[in-house]
């Protein structure tokens, strides 16, 4: 028996309303708990406080948005985002390197690996945070090795440790998408690239790091984005000391009451996720981008078949 | 350059697993400063386990876990299943928002729902928690699930089509059951990344509502306690069993065949 | 997954959803016109109303109370239980959440400032002191403070002073002033510790400066904020936990804390020294507050259960920490009682400055706080 050679992608026969019906709960939950509140934060974003009555009076002034880009706010943004950038940069090579391994590995061996990089989902998140203090703190391995090669350092609540614990956290959102890519790089164009004679790093340079790319571009995104709103990191990881946008957040909305000024920083936020993404779509175009050839001598065809 | 791949991999391990270690070892070491080895103890975690704050604490995580994880399966569910039954505006329109959802920075989406739940009347609360923790966990689910039915061989549902049987005949007897393994898997992955929320806690929680996350995040502020370790080991056995179990439900352990040699 | 972000018909989609959520936005944006969202406080206030029951929410300090007083309170009264929020936090940062939720808490700690802000914004309960005969035994000088002036809304509990506590043995330098701390800060960089509270922090700059305490100009305020900014990357720690014990371990050498915390760490160190700086120290006068909202009834018994002076003093003898009620004294240790840390002697009396409610310019000092966090 054949099958018919063209389908239709739409099984019409469960009644529209019904259809609707199954799929709206989704699409409301969604546009009244994640739009609504979007559209809010930004009127919000334009309001002013009174300080005396915690009254939130609805307006059209830009006063916060010109407190957030002034010192020490637009600092915060800088260095959230300074913070997010090197995590995806130290997590890109880290990464590629764990994926390489599990890639290469025999089966048996490859899923001990992949139970490693798993292994840290399977723990609570703010623990697994909270054990860098162990090594970090004033008391903690760090520290105490270090002041017994003369001045001890602690680096707790500076912005080393909380890049430290950013890496530990992410490196897994970075990947796994990399092995997804890196599983799907031609085995036999590998082998015959080495049978030819092309070095490691060439082999590397020339079609490993480009068969990782798709991977290492998501995984940008994935590790990125959420980094430049990170909470947990430097609430735990900064002593009171280092302030982070999602702290910086916090504090305005819950402690200070400061619904317009919190508000537009949630709008910077969300402008520089936006930023991030675009930049994202920018090299990737880049990438994709038909590379100019040497013009290769093409036989002439006409002169050969007239 | 192969040793080069190897010392730097053994580096990314090393930055993942080692606080992992340090959480296991100090959680039975006698040192209260946890600045060395002081012996072998349990007592950190009956110190754990008497503490009602703890106890209640956790308590809670797992009645908020709970719910939501209910909820996001009911929702999800339905919008997975029927979405090949849809239009396509609906079926654009659900995609883009679960791509949104799962990308955006949790703390946007608290930060919205801070300023909108007085608005509709809520205290803030296990319910507020609940609604907050669902927005992103239905996406994540949708996310999961969806992966799993678009790789849903389509010409079971055809023969079944072909042999008679009406859709909802169809959806029914062969969709609904090949996703049920989905659904448990998401099920648990979604009740896991719920116990361990802390950003949507801390922003829509009232007075009284402390999960096991908000309760050491306090802790960790007042001061290091080391009975946090234990709590994170007992965490940590809890989080294995259920996600060992997801990953046998849904009989996927590793994605790729055998090992291959680029 | 970026490419379908960027498919015209998904953006169209996305901006029908958007047209749903403006929706829902202006349906929720008429619900109410201003942010206080929790019901108005109620204009009379009944205080001796209804029958002792119900859950007190109680926000404050953790310890802060006698070991065992609110077990010994829940069983003599059966029908109350009384929930205990122990944060470190300043209660200032819990107005908002308060403001938009009425009864979110029942009773909390506070200073005076903070309880005259709360007053202001109508959340404050005021309460019936004839149902409340211990307070009584309080000294009458602070139960007349501004505070109450218009109605019995605090009950002092406790006061004190943010101060400098050094480790005499290892900082040879002498230190008499806030000048000489600031100083001094950069030289014994990572070992100096602070004890984290918005006004406090920021009083301690402005004393540096030249300026008053309960300054209310804003550029004052902000050159404040930006002296201890400043000042920040030689704080080995801010915090609100074990900062005058860190000198007894080493990790510092000089702790800008409060006199309990230092009394605890003098007892058991006496190369500690506690100095009052010579340009003056930021002092609160804290006590307890009922909000609207709450079983009045009930709260107004705990407190006055509390302030039985044998129970009082059990909650001062716990913390160390400089009483309000003289007639407790007698169950108290001597050391704790002439302690000059606690009780300074009239000469420097002079220099413990009381924070007042400064009106808007509070303002000035969250935003300045907020800031020096920031940075």
């Amino acid at each position: 028996m054949q099958l018919p050679a063209r389908r239709t992608r739409r099984l019409r026969p469960i009644p529209l309303s019904a259809v609707l019906g199954a799929m709206s709960p989704n699409l409301i939950f969604a546009g009244l708990f994640f739009l609504a509140p979007v559209v809010l934060v930004l009127l919000y974003s334009f309001g002013t406080l009174s300080y005396l009555t915690l009254d939130v009076n609805w307006g059209w002034t830009t006063s916060s948005y010109s407190a957030i880009v002034h010192s020490p706010y637009l600092q915060t943004f800088l260095r959230a985002l300074l913070i997010a950038v090197a995590t995806v940069a130290l997590c890109a090579p880290l990464g590629f390197a764990i994926s390489l391994v599990i890639v290469r590995a025999t089966p048996r061996r490859r899923v001990a690996l992949f139970l490693l990089v798993l292994f840290p989902f399977w723990t609570s998140f703010i623990v697994r945070t909270y054990a860098w203090t162990n090594i970090l703190g004033p008391r903690g391995y760090i520290a105490n090795l270090t002041a017994d090669l003369g001045h001890r350092v602690t680096l707790l609540g500076t912005d080393w440790g909380i890049l430290i614990g950013m890496v530990a956290a992410y490196l897994p959102m970075m990947a796994l998408p990399v092995y997804v890519s890196l599983s799907r790089v031609s085995e036999e164009l590998v082998a015959a690239a080495r049978d030819l004679g092309a070095g490691e790093w060439r082999i590397m340079r020339t079609l490993l790091i480009p068969g990782a790319a798709p991977g290492l571009a998501v995984g940008a995104l994935l590790v990125g984005i959420p980094a430049s709103g990170e909470y947990v990191v430097p609430a735990v990881l900064g002593a009171g000391k280092v302030t982070l946008v999602g702290g910086l957040l916090a504090q305005e909305l819950q402690n200070n009451g400061n619904y317009p000024l919190g508000s537009a920083l949630t709008v910077g936020l969300i402008v520089l996720m936006l930023l991030m993404l675009i930049v994202a779509r920018i090299v990737q175009w880049l990438w994709a981008r038909p590379r100019k050839r040497a013009p290769v001598a093409v036989p002439d065809t006409a002169a050969v078949t007239s | 350059m192969k040793t080069t791949v190897r010392i730097v991999a053994f580096i990314g391990f090393a930055i993942m697993i080692a606080p992992l270690i340090a959480v296991i070892v100090n959680a039975f070491n006698a040192n209260v400063l946890l600045s060395n080895w002081g012996g072998f103890t349990t007592h950190w975690f009956t110190d754990a386990v008497d503490d009602s704050g703890v106890r209640s604490a956790a308590g809670q995580s797992v009645e908020i876990a709970a719910l939501v994880t209910a909820l996001s399966a009911v929702i999800g569910t339905l919008a997975v299943a029927f979405n090949a039954y849809a239009p396509r505006w609906v079926q654009r329109l659900t995609s883009s928002l679960t791509i949104t959802r799962v990308m955006v920075p949790e703390v946007i989406m608290a930060a919205g729902l801070v300023l909108l739940m007085p608005k509709l009347g809520f205290t803030f609360g296990i319910g507020t928690v609940v609604l907050g923790q669902t927005v992103w966990a239905v996406a994540f689910f949708i996310a999961i699930l969806g992966a799993r039915r678009a790789g849903f061989d389509r010409r079971l549902e055809d023969a079944g089509r072909d042999l008679g049987a009406s859709a909802w005949r169809v959806l029914g007897t062969i969709v609904l059951p090949d996703l049920l393994p989905g659904i448990i898997a998401g099920a648990l992955l979604t009740f896991t990344f719920s116990f361990d929320d802390v950003v949507t806690t801390v922003f829509l929680s009232g007075a009284s509502t402390m999960t096991l996350p908000t309760t050491i995040l306090a802790r960790i502020r007042r001061g290091i306690t080391p009975e946090i370790n234990a709590v994170g080991v007992l965490v940590m056995l809890v989080t294995i069993i259920l996600l060992a179990l997801a990953t046998v439900v849904s009989g996927q352990l590793v994605p790729g065949q055998e090992g291959t040699e680029i | 997954m970026i490419d379908k972000l960027s498919e015209p018909h998904t953006r169209r989609t996305l901006l029908a959803a958007s047209g749903a959520g403006l929706a829902a936005a202006a349906l929720a944006a008429c619900g109410s016109s201003s942010s206080s969202g929790g019901s108005a406080g109620a204009a009379g206030s009944s205080t001796t109303a209804g029958p002792i029951k119900g859950t007190i929410q109680f926000s404050t300090y953790p310890g802060w109370i006698g070991k065992h007083t609110i077990a010994d309170f829940e069983k003599a009264q059966p029908a109350v239980k009384v929930s205990v929020d122990a944060d470190e936090s300043d209660f200032d940062s819990l107005l908002p959440k308060i403001k938009a939720q009425t009864g979110i808490y029942s009773m909390a700690l506070a200073s005076t400032y903070e309880i005259q802000r709360a007053i202001l914004l109508g959340v404050a309960q005021e309460l019936d002191f004839s149902a409340m005969p211990n307070t009584k035994y309080i000294d009458k000088k602070y139960l007349t403070t501004p505070v109450n002036a218009k109605g019995n809304y605090f009950v002092p509990t406790d006061y004190g002073k943010y101060g400098i506590a050094v480790r005499t043995d290892l900082v040879p330098e002498p230190i008499t002033s806030w000048k000489d701390l600031f100083a001094l800060s950069q030289k014994y960089s990572g070992k100096v510790y602070w004890y984290d509270f918005p006004k406090d922090i920021i009083t301690a700059g402005l004393l540096e400066l030249g300026y008053p305490a309960n300054d209310a100009n804003q550029s004052h305020i902000e050159a404040a904020g930006a002296a201890m900014t400043k000042l920040k990357p030689t704080m080995g720690e801010l915090g609100t936990n074990g900062i005058a014990a860190a000198l007894l371990n080493e990790s510092a050498v000089i702790s800008v804390t409060y006199d309990y915390d230092a009394y605890a760490a003098v007892q058991k160190n006496k190369n500690i020294k506690w100095i009052l700086p010579s340009e003056g120290v930021p002092a609160y006068l804290e006590g307890w507050l009922a909000l609207k909202g709450g079983p009045t009834a009930a709260t107004q018994a705990f407190m006055n259960y509390a302030l039985a002076p044998k129970l009082y003093a059990d909650f001062v003898s716990e913390n160390d920490v400089a009483g309000v009620m003289s007639a407790a004294n007698r169950y108290l240790p001597k050391t704790l009682t002439s302690s000059e840390i606690l009780f300074p002697s009239s000469a420097d009396l002079a220099l413990v400055h009381f924070l007042n409610f400064v009106g808007q310019a509070e303002a000035y000092y969250d935003t300045a706080y907020t800031k020096f966090k920031a940075a």
